[in-house]
């Protein structure tokens, strides 16, 4: 009778507690029941067991001894089997069991150490082949429930674990469910994490599990109202809900996908994600779609210390591709392999080092990092594009208004790395705005569709390009209805501007901190200044400049009727600009109009010194009087060409010559001159010492002139030689004087010096009484021809005395010398003396009205007969022959 | 008769011309008779000379300077010229800087440690006292 044939009714029932062991030593595996109530219900039939057994053990263990050691047991097993056991090998049934303090230990490493354990499961297993099969598995470890379903088989030969296992967990809470991962499988990589909440896993655990490999674990997660911190992430996530995708493969790269994360940070700032993490449990990989909504002031961390003050909702959208690893401390340079984050502020508030404000109702911007296009080769490192419909920058510690303000800003920026310390900072943008404003204590400006480059390349660099320009000097900012400056109103329709700019911070003026070098273009620019009666229009503007010179190509200005078109060099900017040298200018003006009034009342007191200023304000003051006050600090020379020019009433013709201002003084040289009377050469120079005390000199040269035009243009030359009225024709007339003048333009007589030469020929001797009574008192014929051949005579004059040199005059068949003085009072004292045909002298003696004649002595009978010539009278000629000399000097 | 008579009236027309026009070259030469060429030490001229307002320095070397305080000049502001005195003559040169020369000339009068009295050709009187 063999066993298979055995029909057994087994009906046991309250065995009494006894131990149980099974030793299979073919496939090295124990097992071991300690006091085991054990109720049997079934049959037995040729090797088949079939029933159900419950029991109630006090403990249970599993050994099975290999490669490795399994070991399995626990305390207080209540189990239920209903199924078969086939020829002591095959089982097949369902399980039911409880129990406490479970251990699953694969050698060394506890899978469970501790914990109750209820399962549930309808399982087949092969005993021989160590194969292993679940269906409708359902565990509960410490109350986490888990359904698995599948198989796995311990190999034979090796002992190696072959999984095919799908499970579901319940709703975990995850700070329980932690400590139950075996350190194993994960290591220390959640050490640094701290995670809780709500989670719930479905998936596969396939694989082998030996020595050598562990098998791939798959889970749908979705986690709920959770909270999650990681050191080195400065920031804390709390609500937590998010739907990930787990591949854990510790053989190779275990990733997540983030299907769907949102959460909080920092109490109420949103944050969402979306993307894949690869290599989870080492150098991690992320490719992270985030979004946040987040308030400013709850990142003051993330801010530079120097900024102060911080308000403002930031709506940031991040595209990150970046690499983690926590053995390693975070960088963003080398962490970050691509970004792409798009911010929107509103309401943003900044105070930077409590002293400048920036805000913004609305500004987005675009971070690219790193950059592919690296059009400034500055080495790229972070683009920003940067948008804005409103931007303020405000000093706001200084008591008079200093802001900058822009509308609908476009920026498009790059840098270099903005992380390397060791490298100088280098940033290119474009910029385009619709309108900015700036305002600087009392100057404002506002520039309209500005658009260019600014970059610090090489030098800080400014490209610009605008529409309209406007800027005043003055209080403008302080009223509410008007954006005239009370000083300078500056605008311009069109203007480009290219300019570098290298900032030195040890430099005092603003000009040579910023040491721009620019290049600027502009058409049809204005100025309105105050005290000026005319704007100053400028059509076109064409200019270099620098602090080493400034280079005007073209500058085409009009104020009131004088429209000048100026060309040329100024240099010595730097020197002036630091007070130790002058403005030096080498100019070409050319002016089909010039209003020298104008000009002068444009020029007044350019650069004064304070001394000089405060005489003026004195004077001006005490008796109304304001001399024109040359410009100071300048060296200009200007070569002039002018068509039309007009000077207190008169207007002059075809200007040509130079001026040049230096310091003070202001010289017209060799200006030659047109107008209806004459041709004129004119050399002047005014120099303001001081303000009651003003040098005037002039050299005037004046040529082929009509008498009667000349006395009427200037009439001083009556008072200089009152008998040229007496005559007709054309003169060349040269006349230099000098003299200094108190602050309301009178003549300090005491200073008064001038000499003067006048030449006429074939004049004619008007038939007025003074002639009358001179022919008569000589005894001229009255068919005596009152022409003159020639007239030469000099003059001079000395505080109020004019003394005239003797000169020779011929009418018909008489010849006469003529000398004597005459003062500024009108007094006269003069000497005709008749040399031919007979010598007699008249003296013309008295004031101008009352002038007596009386016969005597020819005062200069020999002067002209040089064997005659007595000393007196060479001393006379010498000093004709000096004055005319040095008059003729001053003629080139 | 009547003709002689004209020649007679004639003759001593043109006599009593002769006679006028005698006494007339008499007197002018008379005159270069009693013209007193005096000369005066040109080195008591050197110094500060004033006259009420109006200053005058003569250097050594032929140069000097002049200023008038009644039209708010002072020293530093003064007008230069150059002078030479030879006998009873003084010439200033008075320069221009504009280029060009006012020369000015008078006939002193007098001229010692302590006083300096000069006139010219139209009888404008200067008395100056030395400003030590």
């Amino acid at each position: 009778m063999t066993p298979q044939r055995l029909i057994i009714l087994l009906i046991c029932k309250k065995l009494k507690p006894i131990d149980f062991r099974y030793l299979n030593l073919q496939s090295r595996q124990t097992a071991e029941v300690k006091e085991a109530d054990l109720t049997v219900k079934g049959t037995y039939e040729n090797g088949l067991l079939n029933g159900k057994a419950d029991l109630d053990a006090k403990s249970l263990v599993f050994v099975m001894v290999d490669s490795t050691v399994l070991h399995f047991s626990g305390d207080n097993v209540q189990a239920t089997y209903d199924g078969s056991f086939t020829d002591f090998n095959l089982i097949d049934g369902n399980l039911e069991a409880d129990m406490q303090n479970t251990v699953l230990r694969l050698d060394t490493t506890h899978y469970l150490n501790g914990m109750d354990l209820s399962v549930s499961s309808d399982l087949q297993v092969d005993l021989a082949a160590r194969d292993f099969q679940l269906e409708k598995t359902q565990l509960i470890l410490d109350k986490q429930e888990l359904e698995v379903n599948g198989s796995f088989q311990v190999d034979t030969t090796n002992s190696d674990i072959h999984t095919d296992l799908h499970y579901k967990t319940g709703d975990w809470i995850i700070e329980e469910v932690l400590p139950m991962i075996p350190r194993a499988l994960i290591g220390n990589k959640l050490d640094d994490i701290q995670i809780d909440g709500h989670i719930a896993l479905e998936g596969d655990v396939k694989g082998t599990f030996s020595e050598t490999q562990t098998p791939k674990v798959t889970s749908d997660i979705a986690w709920h109202n959770g909270r999650f911190a990681m050191k080195d992430l400065p920031l804390d996530f709390e609500k937590a809900d998010g739907l990930f995708d787990l591949n854990l493969d510790l053989d190779n790269q275990s990733n997540v996908t983030i299907r769907s994360l949102s959460a909080t940070t920092r109490k109420r700032n949103l944050v969402t994600a979306t993307g894949t993490v690869k290599n989870l449990l080492g150098n991690m990989l992320l490719d992270i779609f985030a979004t946040g909504k987040l308030y400013i002031t709850d990142f003051a961390d993330f801010l530079p210390e120097d900024f102060t003050q911080y308000d403002g909702k930031a709506n940031i959208q991040a595209k990150t591709q970046l690499s983690y690893d926590p053995e390693t401390t975070f960088s963003i340079d080398k962490n970050i392999i691509k970004a792409i984050i798009d911010g929107q502020f509103t309401d943003l508030e900044l105070l930077y080092d409590d002293t400048m404000l920036v805000y913004s109702p609305d500004l987005h911007v675009d971070l690219t990092f790193p950059v592919t296009e690296k059009p400034y080769k500055i080495n790229e490192w972070l683009n920003a594009k940067v948008k804005t419909s409103d931007l303020l920058i405000r000093n706001t510690r200084s008591h008079t208004r200093k802001e900058i303000r822009g509308s609908t800003i476009q920026l498009d920026a790059y840098t270099n790395n903005l992380l390397d310390s060791t490298i100088e900072l280098k940033f290119a943008t474009t910029y385009q705005l619709n309108q900015l404003n700036i305002w600087a204590d009392t100057i404002s400006a506002q520039f309209f569709q500005p658009q260019g480059v600014l970059n610090n390349t090489n030098q800080m660099r400014l490209d610009y390009n605008g529409n309209d320009v406007r800027v005043y000097v003055g209080n403008s900012w302080q009223s509410t209805c008007s954006s005239m400056g009370d000083l300078i109103d500056f605008t311009t329709d069109k203007i480009s501007l290219n300019a570098e700019i290298d900032y030195k911070d040890n430099e005092e003026h603003p000009l040579l901190q910023w040491s721009p070098v620019v290049k600027l273009q502009a058409t049809n620019a204005k100025a309105e200044i105050r005290d000026l009666e005319h704007a100053v229009e400028v059509p076109t503007l064409n200019l270099d400049f620098n602090t080493q010179k400034c280079v005007l190509k073209k500058a085409n200005l009009k104020f009131g009727q004088s429209d000048v078109n100026l060309t040329g060099t100024i240099t010595g900017i730097e020197p002036y600009l630091r007070s130790n040298g002058l403005l030096k200018g080498n100019l070409e003006l050319v002016a089909n109009y010039l209003n020298l009034n104008e000009l002068i009342a444009f020029v007044n007191g350019f650069g004064a010194p304070d001394s000089l200023v405060e005489q003026a304000e004195q004077i001006a003051a005490e008796t109304g009087d304001s001399p024109f006050l040359v410009p100071f600090g300048i060296d200009v020379n200007m070569n002039t060409t002018i068509k039309k020019a007009l000077y207190e009433e008169t207007e002059f013709r075809n200007i040509d010559g130079r001026v040049y201002v230096k310091d003070g003084v202001l010289v017209l040289e060799e200006m030659g001159l047109t107008n209806d009377a004459a041709r004129m050469q004119l050399t002047a120079m005014y120099r303001t010492p001081r303000m009651n005390h003003l040098f005037l000199g002039f050299d005037f040269h004046l040529l082929d002139i009509k008498i009667d035009k000349l006395i009427a243009m200037i009439p001083e030359v009556d008072t200089l030689l009152p008998m040229l009225k007496a005559f007709s024709g054309n003169a060349e007339f040269h006349f230099a004087a000098e003299t200094y003048l108190k602050s309301n333009y009178d003549i300090k007589y005491s200073t008064l010096r001038g000499a003067a030469a006048i030449n006429g020929h074939d004049l004619v001797v008007l038939d007025n009484d003074t002639y009358k009574k001179i022919a008569k008192k000589l005894m001229f014929s009255k068919k005596t021809e009152n022409k003159i051949d020639s007239l030469s005579t000099e003059i001079t004059i000395y505080k109020n005395e004019i003394d005239v040199y003797p000169f020779l005059l011929s009418i018909d068949k008489y010849s006469a010398i003529i000398s004597g003085r005459h003062n500024l009072d009108l007094t006269y004292d003069y000497n005709i003396s008749l040399v031919k045909p007979i010598r007699i002298g008249l003296d013309i003696i008295g004031l101008e009205d009352r002038l007596k004649f009386k016969v005597g002595k020819a005062k200069y009978a020999t002067l002209f007969v040089p064997e005659k010539r007595k000393v007196v009278e060479s001393n006379v000629l010498e000093l004709k022959t000096l004055i005319n000399k040095t008059l003729q000097e001053n003629v080139r | 008769m009547r003709k002689n008579h004209h020649i007679i009236q004639s003759i001593r027309k043109n006599c009593i011309f002769g006679l006028f026009f005698c006494l007339i070259v008499l007197l002018m030469a008379s005159c270069d008779l009693f013209n007193r060429d005096e000369k005066f030490d040109k080195t008591l001229l050197s110094g500060y000379w004033v006259k009420g307002t109006l200053h005058e320095f003569y250097n050594a070397n032929g140069t000097g300077y002049t200023w008038d305080t009644a039209d708010d000049v002072t020293e530093e502001e003064a007008q230069p010229f150059t002078w030479t005195l030879e006998k009873a003559t003084l010439t200033q040169i008075h320069q221009m800087e504009m280029g060009g020369n006012v020369p000015k000339t008078y006939t002193v009068t007098k001229l010692n440690t302590t006083s300096l009295e000069y006139h010219d050709d139209y009888g404008k009187y200067y008395s100056f006292v030395k400003d030590k």
